[in-house]
């Protein structure tokens, strides 16, 4: 059985899964990173709050871990499941299907430059707030660029996710018309494609970790601990982020 | 940028180049019959009595090895176009079209696991089906 197969013995537990994995380690890298500002500081101002976080973080992977859990039950041997081809290869699939209907019949070349556009404004974002001059910017320009980040970074998933099944699994798994995404990271055919995935993700979830810092850790006795840490941050997800284009370019031009 | 920047960018460009080095050199072998780069997609293994297999960059250069070697033959298998899947060549649909897998030798014979795209693929390209050019039948 192929990894998508795997996905299609409990569909809707799956699709859970799928959604509620990425989420828990999101809001459990949040957690990570308040609980450092807050054991930095010899007060811990932030318990309280890190406490409720905490809270919020447990039910989260508890709920994970109880699907998990229903899942290895409910599988049943010999189940006879659908091949990814029957999904990911049709014409009607939804990673055609969306994008076609924003960027019409042309939508792969589309979605390609869209691919480079939202990656370079976000990592270019990103440096911005990484330069010295940074500190002397004012209020004003200082949140624009901010809520650009989370806002191009928010775009960045699903036009990164439908450039991956579109455009770039098939060219560099050298099959222009399988767009599986699971053989693209699983069935070793491009080695290091869950590097250039991982790397997007958490390049992305970075971006998000410092709207969880800047939200919990701001307005307290640790400004100065908080600053560092999103400083650090933002230059992970910089690095992060340029980190998997170079590794998709590099593939493109190459192979 | 600090030094810890830089340092992991060269690091992730040696990851990258020695992917797409695997890709090229390790992984796609080279064909038994005119030495060019196997593509996985078209990549044919004929497989001996003797149990060695030998790779071959298309159908054509497949037939052709075959055609002197049959008596050394145990079985053919070849790749799905779709999902690159490897399968007997028995269990295979083939369809002759307009579109050439291989520049070099003018191949244009396609492979294909299941029915429905042998016939997708027919109708796209002004295609014909054929039969199995790996026929062992005495």
């Amino acid at each position: 059985m192929c990894m998508f197969g795997v996905t299609q013995i409990l569909p809707s537990t799956v699709t859970f899964l799928q959604i509620i994995k990425p989420i828990s380690f999101f809001i459990m890298g949040g957690w990570l990173l308040c609980y450092y500002v807050d054991k930095s500081t010899p007060t811990t101002p932030l318990a309280r709050k890190n406490l409720l976080f905490l809270l919020i973080v447990c039910g989260v992977l508890l709920a994970d871990g109880i699907a998990d859990i229903y899942y290895v039950i409910r599988m049943k041997p010999l189940m006879s499941v659908s091949c990814c081809a029957t999904f990911f290869d049709v014409p009607l699939r939804p990673s055609a299907m969306i994008p076609q209907a924003i960027f019409g019949r042309n939508f792969q070349k589309i979605l390609f430059i869209v691919y480079y556009v939202t990656n370079i404004l976000l990592i270019a974002l990103l440096f911005t707030s990484m330069s010295k001059k940074w500190v002397s910017v004012a209020s004003l320009p200082r949140k624009i660029v901010l809520y650009s980040q989370y806002a191009i970074g928010i775009i960045n998933i699903p036009v990164v996710i439908y450039t991956f099944i579109e455009n770039i699994a098939p060219k560099l798994m050298q099959l222009p018309y399988h767009h599986c995404i699971y053989c693209f990271m699983g069935n070793g055919m491009v080695p290091d494609a869950p590097i250039m995935l991982g790397l997007f993700v958490i390049g992305t979830f970075a971006i998000g970790w410092m709207g969880i810092l800047r939200l919990l850790c701001r307005d307290t006795g640790t400004q100065s601990v908080t600053e560092k840490l999103i400083i650090k941050v933002n230059n992970f997800s910089a690095f992060c982020l340029l980190a998997s284009v170079i590794m998709v370019t590099i593939h493109l031009i190459l192979i | 940028m600090t030094k810890k920047f830089w340092i992991g960018l060269i690091i992730v460009l040696i990851v990258a180049l020695m992917g797409v080095s695997y890709q090229k050199f390790l992984k796609n072998p080279h064909c038994a019959y005119d030495g060019s780069s196997v593509i996985p997609i078209y990549e044919v293994d004929i497989v001996l009595k003797e149990k060695s297999t030998k790779k071959f960059c298309s159908i054509y250069c497949a037939v052709q090895w075959f055609k002197n070697n049959v008596k050394f033959v145990d079985h053919v298998i070849v790749t799905d176009e779709i999902r690159g899947n490897k399968i007997d060549s028995y269990m295979a649909y083939f369809v002759t079209s307009e579109l050439i897998t291989n520049e070099t030798n003018d191949s244009r014979i396609h492979v294909f696991q299941q029915r429905q795209d042998a016939i997708t693929h027919t109708e796209k390209f002004h295609g014909m089906m054929t039969d199995d050019p790996f026929s062992l039948d005495e």
